[in-house]
């Protein structure tokens, strides 16, 4: 897990050389958001397809701050998504409130949600945790489907305007770039975060909760920081998938899409700070260039994920990492 | 300050109905490096986790470092002075050696991640503290050409000398050390002794451990625990010849 | 009164269904520490391929027991490729991922073979309903709560008097003391993990008549299965058995006296108090492994 000294400037010659990563890191990820916003040759539904891409990969993220940070398995994150997605629409369609506006209710509410939550469910771990988050999105899309604010079973559709500021996001090249721009943020928000104080407690937490507390680390809180702060990620990437999807249903709460995150975030490796975003991009665009039934598509992530934990537990860089490592060893003779 | 690092008296702890602790009474003075002895089942453990205040205890007053330890949560304990370590998960495995001792200097710093971000000077200074603390701390335990290896690649021994490291960080004035030579051999025993010699001065060390020669070489005085009571509290060699300390090791690995 | 009494008797009849599937999850739990995600997958696939054994020419009463040998024999096959080299003794975080993409790979598949709409599963009893002291009851509530309650007081027996059975009982309350004594605990484990999945398929191939077979019926089930195994205490058998009762009772009463729409969220709800009013009894056992 290097990234997490890459963070640091270790005050020597390696500190230069990490946050000039950083920066060429970054840099690609410009060059590749450019070249794919003019290279897809304005295919709207192409674009359309990455705009939601990159939602999806900020959703991923979102729930492997859970995963990779953590160590546990946030099933009901989607709740997170639905309150995004649901926040703009149900301001738009009942308040008359700009898009822009819902976006950032959504993401206070999510917080706001998460803080609660968290406090109750917290002190549970492992499956114990997964079953109540799972719970709560359970209960959370039953409520959307009984009220009359979400749209009941139908949901929410025929938005005014999607639009951030000046960029209109009905304009399938403006999404997205809008929706790169903003998971690109995320990637530089999170690479700090895991690189600050906060995110080695995580990561301390993650390998040795009992350790951790040792060392002087509060666990309970710095688990709550670590929801509270993925909570309104989450919800970003709900209302990012607006424009692609036109149309908010109880069923953006299903824990398949929590499943989907965590598929991309394992395929593209939990200790990366951009392996889910990258898991996303396999995730979404790869089934679509096969042009694979959503079922198969389905039963070949499952499978694959599986084979993913039983042979790579940290994602299928490790697979790699393995091979790589073994050859330089066969090279070298012994290592100590 | 009243001169002793721990004074713990009548500590009761019962699980449902089992009494794992039957009102044991410890003293241990500012300086001492102390040992806890006694078969598999005496209750060890668990004083030592009440000492430290990740188990509250059931009965008794415990005060370590003038703390009372059974008020406190455990990273508050932590945070004031107390470090330990523990049999199994002591490092954290996925990470280096330089990263082990970055995540035990959390409660040394103080940036937040916006300072990390815009590479404040609360940053930079948190850093350049922990490079020299660091470097240090790995000098003293002899792990400084190993700064960039995997913990979980280390050898058994310098692993355990690694959990000594990422304690060290946060200069604890008692440290607890759960069994750290079992499983050693002969040459990392006798290198952990003289680390734990090294790293005594101007600390309070306690130990829980089998190994009776480590026990011998280190302790100046020894609590003998047996079925949740103290046996006896003395000179590791008196202790050992007590005839009732003698009795709860016969049959079971007294010589070793 | 009436109205009463029949919500009673049919949620007595829904628990012993609900019995089936969670002592199964509550076996594989004590056995193994595992929460097995993808019960509920196992219990659709109970009621698919008794429906398609059934449409292949065997009789309902037939169907089942080669229903329940099929679906004993898929898990025998995870359990030799995955569950055996991915989750036993591994951080937990891996069995939730793995038995969560088992479940969605086999309703994928279901999906794929057979189609994603429901399906009724015919079965002898479906019409008729019997009149017993004024109440009336499906033939095949009837049948679902003798079944469940004749396998569970033989599986009950079992444990308690065969040697397999006490091993398991050895296991699951300390896995490494059995290992001292002698016990086979990888045996033991593979033996816990294929009863508990033929527990689901049997509960499925009884209820697929009453609900009909469509990909996800597991999900509602398994909730359920959760709600009541954590009531009942994680791995305790009897436990599971009232906790079923209990549950089935009181979803039969919400449904009949507060509202059919708000029922899903109703099983949530429970876990979910359960889990946050009782997690010492739940904790316990998984702090104490860990250190």
């Amino acid at each position: 897990m290097t990234d997490i000294t890459t963070g640091a400037p270790a005050g020597r010659a390696r500190g230069g050389s990490a946050s000039l990563k950083g920066a060429g890191l970054l840099a690609l990820g410009i060059a590749a958001a450019l070249a794919a916003g003019f290279g897809l040759g304005g295919d709207p539904f192409l674009l359309n397809l990455a705009g939601y891409t990159c939602g999806f990969a900020i959703f991923a993220l979102s729930v492997n701050v859970m995963l990779g940070g953590l160590g546990e398995v946030p099933l009901g994150h989607c709740m997170f998504y639905g309150i995004g997605a649901y926040a703009p629409a149900m301001a738009m369609n009942h308040a008359g409130l700009p898009y822009e506006a819902g976006v950032a209710i959504g993401m206070v509410v999510a917080a706001l949600i998460a803080a609660p939550i968290g406090w109750l469910t917290l002190h549970l771990t492992g499956a114990y945790f997964s079953i109540v988050s799972w719970g709560l999105s359970g209960v959370a899309m039953v409520t959307a489907l009984n009220l009359d604010v979400t749209g009941g079973p139908l949901g929410l559709f025929g938005f005014s305007r999607l639009a951030v500021g000046p960029f209109d996001l009905s304009r399938p090249q403006t999404y997205f770039f809008v929706a790169a721009a903003i998971l690109l943020a995320v990637l530089v928000v999170l690479y700090h975060v895991r690189g600050s104080r906060f995110g080695r407690a995580m990561e301390a937490i993650r390998q040795g909760p009992h350790l951790a507390r040792s060392l002087g680390i509060d666990v309970f809180r710095e688990r709550l920081k670590a929801l509270v702060l993925s909570a309104p990620i989450a919800a970003l990437a709900g209302a990012l998938s607006l424009p692609y999807t036109q149309i908010v249903t109880p069923e953006v709460m299903s824990v398949l899409r929590t499943v989907d995150a965590l598929l991309a975030a394992l395929i593209g490796g939990v200790g990366l700070i951009f392996g889910p975003a990258v898991g996303a991009v396999i995730f979404t665009i790869l089934p679509q260039f096969l042009d694979l039934d959503p079922n198969v598509k389905v039963l070949v992530f499952s499978l694959l994920i599986i084979l993913v934990m039983v042979a790579a537990p940290g994602g299928l860089h490790q697979l790699w990492k393995a091979a790589a490592a073994r050859l330089s060893h066969a090279r070298k003779g012994d290592a100590p | 300050m009243t001169g002793w690092a721990v004074e713990a008296a009548g500590v009761e702890k019962r699980y449902g109905g089992v009494t794992a602790l039957k009102g044991v009474d410890l003293r241990i003075p500012e300086g001492a490096i102390h040992g806890l002895i006694g078969p598999n089942g005496a209750g060890k453990s668990t004083l030592f986790d009440i000492l430290c205040g990740i188990t509250k205890p059931s009965g008794g007053r415990v005060s370590v470092l003038g703390m009372d330890v059974a008020a406190l949560p455990a990273h508050h304990v932590a945070r004031r002075g107390v470090g330990r370590t523990f049999q199994r998960t002591a490092t954290f495995r996925d990470s280096t050696v330089r990263e082990n001792l970055l995540f035990a200097s959390y409660g040394r710093m103080r940036h937040s991640v916006l300072q990390r971000m815009a590479r404040a000077p609360a940053w930079r200074e948190d850093m350049a503290a922990f490079e020299t603390r660091a470097d240090a701390v790995l000098e003293t335990c002899g792990l400084a050409h190993l700064s960039d290896q995997p913990a979980a690649a280390l050898a058994y021994g310098t692993q355990r000398r690694l959990a000594v490291a990422v304690m060290l960080m946060n200069d604890p004035k008692i440290l607890f050390l759960d069994e750290p030579v079992a499983g050693m051999n002969d040459a990392e025993t006798a290198e952990f002794i003289a680390l734990v010699r090294d790293i005594a001065r101007g600390r309070t060390i306690v130990i829980v451990e089998h190994d009776m020669a480590a026990i011998g070489a280190l302790c100046s005085e020894v609590l003998v625990m047996v079925d949740g009571a103290q046996v006896v509290s003395d000179t590791p060699e008196r202790a050992l010849a007590h005839p009732d300390v003698v009795a709860a090791y016969l049959g079971t690995d007294a010589d070793d | 009164m009436d109205l009463l009494i029949q919500t009673l008797i049919n949620g007595l009849i829904l628990g012993a269904g609900y019995a089936l599937v969670a002592v199964g999850l509550t076996v594989i739990f004590g056995t193994l520490h595992i929460v097995n995600f993808a019960h509920g997958a196992f219990f659709a696939l109970g009621a698919y391929a008794t429906l398609l054994i059934e449409r292949a020419g065997a009789p309902y009463l037939l169907a089942i027991p080669l229903a329940v040998l099929c679906v004993a024999a898929i898990g025998f096959a995870l359990e030799a490729t995955i569950v055996r080299r991915a989750l036993y003794d591994q951080g937990e975080h891996g069995s939730i991922i793995v038995t969560f993409a088992i479940s969605q790979a086999i309703v994928a598949a279901i999906i794929l073979v057979v189609g994603p709409d429901p399906l009724p599963v015919p079965s002898p009893f479906g019409q008729t309903a019997v009149s017993v002291g004024g109440f009336f009851l499906s033939a095949q509530r009837i049948f679902i709560a003798a079944a469940s309650v004749a396998v569970l007081a033989g599986f009950a027996l079992w444990l308690r008097r065969s040697v397999k059975g006490q091993q398991i009982l050895a296991v699951s309350q300390n896995a490494r003391g059995a290992l001292y004594s002698g016990i086979n605990v990888p045996l033991i484990r593979s033996l816990s993990f294929l009863l508990g999945i033929a527990a689901a398929g049997l509960a499925g191939a009884l209820m697929g008549p009453m609900i009909s077979a469509f990909p996800t019926m597991g999900d509602a089930n398994v909730i359920v299965a959760f709600t009541v195994v954590i009531l009942g205490g994680l791995g305790s058998i009897g436990g599971a058995m009232l906790g079923a009762l209990v549950i089935g009772l009181g979803n039969a009463l919400f449904e009949t006296y507060v509202s059919v729409s708000w029922t899903p969220a109703l099983g949530w709800v429970l876990v979910i108090l359960v889990l946050l009013l009782r997690p010492q009894g739940l904790m316990g056992r998984a702090q104490l492994d860990r250190h």
